[in-house]
Parts: C-alpha cells; sequence; structure tokens
C-alpha cells in the first residue's frame, strides 16, 4: 500500500480524533520510527489494523469506516492532484476514465502500485455500472471513493452493490444512479 | 487544550504542509521522468524497425548482386528441361497416332526401341532439372526470408556452405579454400547470419574481381577456441589502406563506383554481430588482399545440441 493513502488515513484521523490518537494508533499498530512517504509501499496490514481500530474507537462497523475513509480520500488525493481532476468535466467522464486516465496517471507517479481492475459501462436511465476486483477487496473504500467524486462534482448518486467479493463473488458489480435535483 | 490551540499542533501542519509541497515537487519530476522514458522508447522501437528495414533493403541489394548468377543457373536446367519435354512430346504424340491407327499400320520398331530407351533418360534428366531449379528457389526464398526474428541453434558451416552455393554462378573465376574443423552450432538469427555471410564473401570476391595481375583466391577456415567460434576469411584482392579500413563500419560510406554499393553492408554485418554478442576484427593491407575474423561466442545451449545430435 502507498503512503500516500497512509498520508490521507493520518489527515483523517488527526482531524476528527486528534494528533494523540493517530499517535497511538502507529504505536500500537505500525514498527518503530515509522513514517509514511507517499511513494513508498508499506505493508497494507499496518492500514488495516489502523482503520480496525479506528473502527473500535468509534463504534461504528468497519465497512462504513472503509466508506468514509474512501470518501476522505477522494478529496485528499484530488487537492494533491488538481491537474489530474481537472481533465474530467464531470462525475460520469471521471468515473468512464478511471483506468485510462487516472490509472495511467497513478503507474507515471508510483512504481507497481496495484490497482484494483476496473472496468466502467454506461447504462441507460442515468446509471453506470462499475465492475471491481482486487485482491486487496477494498469495493468499500471504492464506493466512498465514488462518493467524494460526486460530491466534488456536486452530483447525486445512490449506489447499489449487490455483487461483492466479500458474498464470494470474484468482482463487485457497483451500479451508481446519478440523480437530478 | 484542543489540537488546534496546541502549539505543536500549529507546527506539525506546517511541516506537513511542507513535506507535501517536497512530494509534490517530487512527483512532477517523476512524472516529466516518466513521460520523457516512454517518449525514448517509442524512438527505440523506431530506431530498431528503421534498423530492421535497413537490413531487409541491403539484403534485397545483395540478391540483386547475385541475381544475373542465379538468373544464369536457372536457366542451364530450364533450357535442358524445354528440350527435353519438347522430346517428350513429339514421343507421344507418335505413341497416340500409333494407337490410333491399330492395326492398320504397323509401328515403325526402330522407332519405338528408340523412345523406350531414351524416355527413362529424359524422365530423369527432366526431374534432376526441375529439383535443381527448386534447389536454388529454396535457396533464394531462405535468404530472404524476413520472418524469422528469434534466434535459433543453427551449424555456422551449413550457411557457409549455402551462402557459397547461392554464389556460385559468381564465384565460378574464384578459387575457394576451406580449411573446415568440427565446430559446436551457434545461436543466431538465420536470416542475419546468412546477410554478414553474404556481405562479407561478397565483398572479398569484390575485392579480388578488381585485381588482374593475379588469380583470385578467396580462404575460409572455421576453427574454435575455449570460448569462442573463430570464422575467418581472407582475401587476396586489393586490400584496404588504413583512412579506409578505418571507416570501414560507418554507414554509407563505400569505396565502390556510384551505383553499385549501398554503403550500408558493413555497417550492417556490424550491428547484427553485435546484436549476437560477436565480434569483428579486419586486418588489410593494400594490394595484398583482407582478413576478416568473426568470434561467435560458444552457447552451451547450442552445445548441448550439438553433442545430442551426434550422440
Amino acid at each position: 500500500m502507498k503512503g500516500i493513502i497512509f498520508n490521507v488515513l493520518e489527515d483523517m484521523v488527526v482531524a476528527q480524533c486528534g494528533m494523540s490518537v493517530w499517535n497511538d494508533l502507529l504505536e500500537k499498530h505500525a514498527p518503530k520510527d515509522r513514517v509514511y512517504v507517499s511513494a513508498k509501499s508499506y505493508a497494507e496490514s499496518e492500514l488495516f489494523s489502523i482503520v480496525q481500530d479506528v473502527a473500535q474507537r468509534l463504534n461504528m462497523p468497519i465497512q462504513n469506516v472503509v466508506k468514509a475513509f474512501g470518501q476522505f480520500l477522494f478529496n485528499g488525493l484530488a487537492s494533491r492532484h488538481t491537474d489530474v481532476v481537472d481533465k474530467f468535466d464531470d462525475f460520469t467522464s471521471l468515473v468512464m476514465g478511471i483506468h485510462d486516465v487516472i490509472h495511467l496517471e497513478v503507474n507515471k507517479l508510483y512504481h507497481e502500485p496495484s490497482l484494483p481492475h476496473i472496468n466502467g459501462q454506461l447504462l441507460p436511465n442515468n446509471q453506470i455500472a462499475l465492475r471491481y476486483s482486487s485482491p486487496r477487496r477494498l469495493c468499500f473504500c471504492a464506493e466512498g471513493l465514488l462518493f467524494g467524486a460526486a460530491q466534488h462534482f456536486q452530483q447525486k448518486i445512490q449506489i447499489s452493490h449487490d455483487t461483492c467479493m466479500h458474498s464470494g463473488a470474484d468482482h463487485c458489480m457497483l451500479i451508481i444512479e446519478l440523480q437530478n435535483d | 487544550m484542543t489540537d488546534s490551540e496546541n502549539p505543536y499542533y500549529v507546527a506539525y501542519l506546517r511541516e506537513k504542509k511542507a513535506r507535501q509541497e517536497v512530494e509534490q515537487l517530487l512527483e512532477g519530476s517523476t512524472r516529466q521522468l516518466y513521460e520523457k522514458n516512454v517518449l525514448l522508447q517509442q524512438q527505440i522501437d523506431l530506431i530498431k524497425q528503421q534498423q530492421q528495414s535497413m537490413i531487409q533493403q541491403e539484403k534485397l541489394a545483395s540478391l540483386g548482386t547475385v541475381a544475373a548468377g542465379v538468373a544464369h543457373e536457372i536457366n542451364n536446367p530450364l533450357a535442358y528441361i524445354l528440350s527435353n519435354v519438347r522430346s517428350l512430346i513429339s514421343y507421344a504424340q507418335d505413341l497416340l497416332a500409333s494407337m490410333d491407327e491399330g492395326d492398320k499400320q504397323q509401328i515403325d520398331q526402330a522407332k519405338l526401341q528408340f523412345i523406350k530407351e531414351d524416355l527413362p533418360e529424359l524422365a530423369s534428366d527432366t526431374c534432376q532439372g526441375l529439383m535443381r531449379i527448386k534447389d536454388i528457389v529454396n535457396h533464394l526464398l531462405f535468404f530472404a526470408r524476413t520472418d524469422s526474428t528469434g534466434k535459433s541453434v543453427i551449424q555456422l558451416v551449413d550457411a557457409l556452405e549455402f551462402t557459397l552455393k547461392l554464389l556460385r554462378p559468381m564465384l565460378n573465376n574464384v578459387l575457394i579454400k576451406k580449411e573446415i574443423s568440427h565446430v559446436p552450432m551457434i545461436l543466431f538469427n538465420v536470416g542475419e547470419l546468412n546477410q554478414v555471410l553474404m556481405n562479407i564473401i561478397v565483398n572479398a570476391y569484390q575485392a579480388c574481381d578488381v585485381v588482374s595481375d593475379r588469380p583470385s583466391e578467396i580462404w575460409l577456415k572455421l576453427t574454435q577456441s575455449d570460448t569462442n567460434i573463430c570464422l575467418t576469411v581472407v582475401d587476396n584482392g586489393c586490400g584496404m589502406d588504413e583512412y579506409t579500413l578505418g571507416r570501414m563500419f560507418d554507414a554509407f560510406y563505400t569505396t565502390k563506383p556510384v551505383g553499385t554499393g549501398t554503403g550500408v553492408g558493413m555497417s550492417i554485418v556490424l550491428q547484427i554481430l553485435r546484436q549476437h554478442d560477436c565480434t569483428i576484427e579486419v586486418k588489410s593491407e593494400p594490394d595484398k588482399g583482407t582478413e576478416v575474423m568473426i568470434l561467435f561466442p560458444i552457447d552451451p545451449q547450442a552445445v548441448y545440441m550439438t553433442s545430442s545430435s551426434i550422440t
């Protein structure tokens, strides 16, 4: 897992729970003197342990915490890479450009970023079918990222997530419904 | 005291912002590096394509050099095949006419006897002539092949013999002396090896051709050391002075008259040999001759195949 993800997680924890909580989490779940540098890779287990701890502290289901982190993550990444987000006119073009544009940009910056496989398809009735698959099974984070993107473009959306890797499927299918005011 | 009132928190945010800016600078440089790398890769691919195209053009030019000789080689069997086929047609007409006549007319027994004796020889000679043409065409196709891009395990002496066969009409007046030791097979691109051998032997021939005061001779030696297989081509032609020797591998440098040399032959030879980790050394003396020595590295895989083929 790239350091930038930990950087954004730190922002979220510090903003919502305070610096001391982040220090506690690091002390518990990361090796001594751990410093997260955006371009370096770190063990995924560190991220999962920290997120799990946060969920326990907030007394929230872990899926909700991951989803909330996903939404926060979009803003964190967008603020660091405004030039990439500015390439898209609206929410739909961003979602349809995840593979060809966003992942291409990620590959330029990070060595072996282990990106998920994402394939979007426009459906009738203002819907987008997004096929997600990744050995990390971070589909709830992907959902959160989509909500973050929708918020950025002021687009109301609803996501149904009936086919899920957490239920034994080999991929997740996110049906995004674009809602008009 | 909340985080926002804590002076250390303010310092933390400031430091974090500074680090983020540094990381963004680094990312900007990384992105530029990536894009330049992609561009560089595209240019390398383009150069490789152009090199391949140059090799192909040189190959076609070499074919042009040997075309007249090859045409002559094909014409010889073609002439007697044509004559034989005409005789066969005439015999067939005679035999068919005799069958139509039936009992009405006795078949000329002497003529029948002649056809009976001549027919197997005519058919056999025709067949041999056609096989000879097929052989020549196969050689040409083998030389001109562009399908193979990979390396394969090949016997150097076979490739050498093949090139000599293709150049036989051209080398009619040259005494070819061979000292061929049994050497292991080599790992090489077949089409490219043909190109290398063709260029070097044609150069040796052309160097001899401009000398009129002595009979033309080309020596071909194939030997082996611990690490290399060595092919040496020596001619007693016009040789080269130091300046020409120094520039002989430069692209588009030629000492041949305008219109007869492309000037890229030896440059392509060097390029092909380098791609196969081979080295080439050339010694030459004006009016004495030239010695070209190519060292092919011994490849363990090819050696294994050689020993397997023997046992």
